[in-house]
Parts: structure tokens; C-alpha cells; sequence
């Protein structure tokens, strides 16, 4: 399998792109956290979360791989690694990884308001919503994914979804703490 | 059609040009319905973190570990071991029998030219080897700087120079009596390099290694039969177990925590560690575990 087929893999959501260059790439990005004073868990933290950013980046119809996926990889590691120690340096406490592009703290404030919301939801319930607003699947693609019988199904599905999603999040909190 | 929809096509940018506009001046315009675009924004973005979430729990079952992987690597170099001795056994065996039907003027030719083969296969066996290396090398550096590469690679050539001369050392047939060589019970000690490599190979491929954890400040090692048990706090960070070709033979090394110990062959007694304190060998080590 080549960059390319992996780039066409993940962008159609199959996850199995990313756990085959999880075990391809391992050893040297642990390596690369291994010399850079960090411990083998630290470097497995950090490569998840590098290919995380690559598995969200894919996505994106714009994306262009410009080099190998393992040196993309390395170079996400090596800046991940580097906010890592700076973050240490200042000891101040982990906030865990920030997935999106930096943002004001309000705005992460709603959008974590919203994923506790999300995790409240069913498994199911949980995944038809990723992949149609998240991963932009179409109604046919996600009914092929969750085993559906048709798109009418997932369509349902997913009007059903929304709806327990949207009384979850309203029934919290009211739509005016969503606005700056 | 619904206002949630109208909200999810415009977000999901599948509204046409002309209707998009229209929709940012409807939104411009109503406080409420900004609000709600507002909300579905931050649902998108949440749903993002959630997918990022699932996938990192996924990534974590996913069993590897550099103990594991580094063995899959060295199974290369093994790999490439096993040609070579095979190679060398199947030529000593046609010289062995060549020689029982063949005048001594004829044998000799026939061991010269069996000689320049194996040394052919030794090469190719090596170059595979090396290659693995080299590749190894090449990934674990593609972003460092240029000069620490260029080095790395020169050393590995020199190694692998090297290697290649131990090798046929250990094929030297004029000063080797095959008879020597076929005979299982040969003395170690007298027996020709070649006997030596095949059998510290066959104790390679089947060894197992355990790890004693109960006193974290004791780094010693022990072999049982085919059982290598390493005492001390092993698993807090990735050790390796790496083989060297040196004179003809290959000697076993643990690479942990930037640190290279020497490992003698079926130590029956528990032993202290010992670091590798040899110039050479060290930066042999350091050229096949950079």
C-alpha cells in the first residue's frame, strides 16, 4: 500500500489506514521521543496523537501530502514533542490534547459543553452523527457502514440521533451560551 | 424544508453559491438563528474531538512495543544469518561428498570455485542485511540533520565492510578440514569459525527471554537451556537484544537505556551486567541501534 492509496483510505474513513501506519511507523517515532528525553509512553501519547492530526487533516478535500506520510509524521511528532516539553517547562497542568487548530477558550469551553452532551448518546447514535457531520459521509455510505438496510434508514437514524442530541444540549444550557 | 436541515446544509457547505449568500444574510439578520448556527458549529467541532477520541482508544489496543518491533527488525539481520549458514552447510555438504569420489588435484578446484560462490551468497546474504540497516537508518533520520545521516550511513558501509571480512574468515576452506566441520560433537574451542556462527545462530532463533522485575537495582542475567531471564527494572523502558559479527563469530549484546552490555553465551550462573567498554564494538552496536 502505498502514501497515496493510505491518503484515499482515510479519506473515505476506513480506520484500518491508520492502525497499519501505526504499526509501520512505531519504532521511529518512539525513537525520535525516546532521544528527545521522553519515555516510551510519552512517545506512544504523542504518535496517536500525530496521526490523529493526519487521520483530521486527511479530511479536509484541500489536503496535499507535499512529502512521505512518515516524514509528515515525524515532523507532526517532533512539534507535538516540543509543545509537550514547553508545556512542562511552565508545570502547568494537562489539559489533554487540543485535536483542533488554537481557538478561544470560550469557544473550547462550548465545544466541550456539547462533547459531554455527546457522550451521553449511544454508541450508534454516537457514530451516525460522526460520520455525517464530521466525516461528510453520505446517507448510502453510512447505511453500508452501520449495516443498515438503506439510506432511508440511516437517514432516519440520524434525524433521531440529532434530535436526542439537541434536546440533550438545550435542555442544559440555552442557545444564547453558544454566541460570543 | 426544515430550518435544521437548511442549518446542516449550509454548515456542511452543501448549499449552491447563490443560496449560501442568501443564508449569511438571513443569519446576519436574526439573532436567534445566528445562535443556532453558533450551536451546530460547536456540535461539528465536538463531534470532531469525539471521532479524535475514538481513534486514539483504538490506536491504544493496538499491541506494539519497541521490544517487539525491534525483534521483527532483527529477525531481518536473522534472517539474512540463516541464508548465510544455510549457504555455507550446503556447499561444506557437496565439498564433503565431492571429495570421497573425486582425486585430491580435482577436489581442490572444485573447493576454489565452491569457495568463490559462497562468498558470492555471503555477499548477497550481507547486502540484504545491511540494506535492512540502511534502511532503517534512513527512516529513523529524515529529518535530522544531514551531516548526522551522511555519518550514520558511512558507518554503516564500514560495518557492513567489516562484517563481510568476518564472514569469509569464517569460510576460509584451506585452512578448514571439512571432516571438522560436519562432525557434531566438535569441540567449540578447536572447531572452525563457520561451526561456531551455525551453532551460536541455532541458539539465537530459539531463544526465549524473561524478565525478573522483583529487584529493580539488580541488573544481572542468567541463560537457562534456550531461556535468557534478565534481572532488574527492564520493563520501565525498551531493551533490545542485539548480535554482532565479530571474527567469525556472533557475540550477543542488550541494548537498554542508551546503554550496550555484553551477554556470554549459555551463562548458566546469575551475572552482573557488564557495559561494553571496547571502542570498536561499541560503535558497531551504535551503527545497527542508532
Amino acid at each position: 500500500m502505498n502514501d497515496q492509496e493510505i491518503i484515499e483510505q482515510i479519506k473515505r474513513g476506513d480506520e484500518s489506514a491508520i492502525d497499519f501506519l501505526y504499526k509501520k511507523n512505531y519504532r521511529m517515532m518512539v525513537k525520535l521521543i525516546l532521544k528527545n528525553s521522553g519515555t516510551e509512553d510519552e512517545a506512544k501519547d504523542i504518535y496517536q496523537d500525530a496521526l490523529v492530526v493526519l487521520w483530521q487533516k486527511a479530511k479536509n478535500p484541500e489536503f496535499v501530502l507535499s512529502s512521505k506520510i512518515s516524514t509528515y509524521l515525524y515532523s507532526v511528532c517532533l512539534n507535538l514533542w516540543r509543545k509537550e516539553l514547553e508545556r512542562k517547562s511552565r508545570h502547568s497542568s494537562s489539559e489533554g490534547m487540543d485535536y483542533g487548530e488554537s481557538m478561544p477558550l470560550d469557544e473550547k469551553e462550548r465545544i466541550s459543553i456539547v462533547q459531554k452532551c455527546i457522550s451521553e448518546l449511544g454508541d450508534a447514535c454516537k457514530q451516525i452523527l460522526i460520520y455525517y457531520y464530521y466525516d461528510k459521509l453520505s446517507m448510502a455510505e453510512i447505511a453500508e457502514k452501520m449495516g443498515f438496510a438503506n439510506a432511508d434508514t440511516a437517514k432516519t437514524k440520524k434525524y433521531k440521533c440529532k434530535q436526542e442530541l439537541d434536546k440533550k444540549i438545550k435542555t442544559q444550557y440555552t442557545p444564547s451560551d453558544f454566541l460570543d | 424544508m426544515e430550518l435544521q436541515e437548511k442549518i446542516d446544509q449550509y454548515l456542511l457547505d452543501q448549499l449552491s453559491p447563490a443560496d449560501k449568500v442568501k443564508f449569511e444574510q438571513l443569519i446576519a439578520g436574526d439573532s436567534q438563528l445566528k445562535s443556532e448556527v453558533a450551536l451546530q458549529q460547536s456540535v461539528i467541532a465536538a463531534l470532531g474531538n469525539t471521532s479524535a477520541v475514538q481513534l486514539k482508544s483504538r490506536l491504544q489496543k493496538i499491541p506494539v512495543s519497541m521490544a517487539s518491533t525491534g525483534n521483527a527488525l532483527r529477525l531481518k539481520w536473522l534472517g539474512a544469518a540463516a541464508i548465510t549458514t544455510v549457504a555455507a552447510g550446503l556447499i561444506i555438504f557437496l565439498l564433503t561428498g565431492q571429495e570421497k569420489t573425486t582425486d585430491s588435484s580435482d577436489s581442490s578446484t572444485t573447493q576454489e570455485v565452491s569457495s568463490t560462490e559462497l562468498k558470492e551468497t555471503i555477499a548477497v546474504a550481507n547486502e540484504k542485511a545491511t540494506a535492512a540497516t540502511v534502511t532503517e537508518n534512513q527512516s529513523s533520520t529524515i529529518v535530522e540533520e544531514k551531516a548526522v545521516e551522511k555519518k550514520q550511513k558511512s558507518s554503516t558501509s564500514a560495518s557492513a565492510a567489516n562484517e563481510l571480512k568476518a564472514f569469509d574468515n569464517s569460510t576460509n576452506f584451506n585452512d578448514t578440514e571439512t571432516g571438522n566441520v560436519s562432525t557434531p560433537n566438535a569441540d567449540n574451542s578447536s572447531a572452525p569459525a563457520n561451526t561456531l556462527y551455525t551453532e551460536t545462530n541455532n541458539k539465537l532463533s530459539n531463544l526465549s527471554v524473561n524478565v525478573d522485575t522483583s529487584n529493580p537495582k539488580d541488573k544481572s542475567y542468567q541463560f537457562t537451556g534456550s531461556k535468557l531471564t534478565l534481572f532488574g527494572d527492564f520493563n520501565n523502558k525498551p531493551y533490545e537484544l542485539l548480535e554482532l559479527n565479530n571474527k567469525g563469530q556472533k557475540n550477543l549484546f542488550l541494548s537498554y537505556n542508551n546503554e550496550y552490555f555484553e551477554l556470554i553465551w549459555g551463562q548458566m550462573k546469575k551475572t552482573p551486567l557488564k557495559k561494553v567498554s571496547n571502542k570498536e564494538t561499541l560503535e558497531k552496536l551504535k551503527v545497527i541501534n542508532p
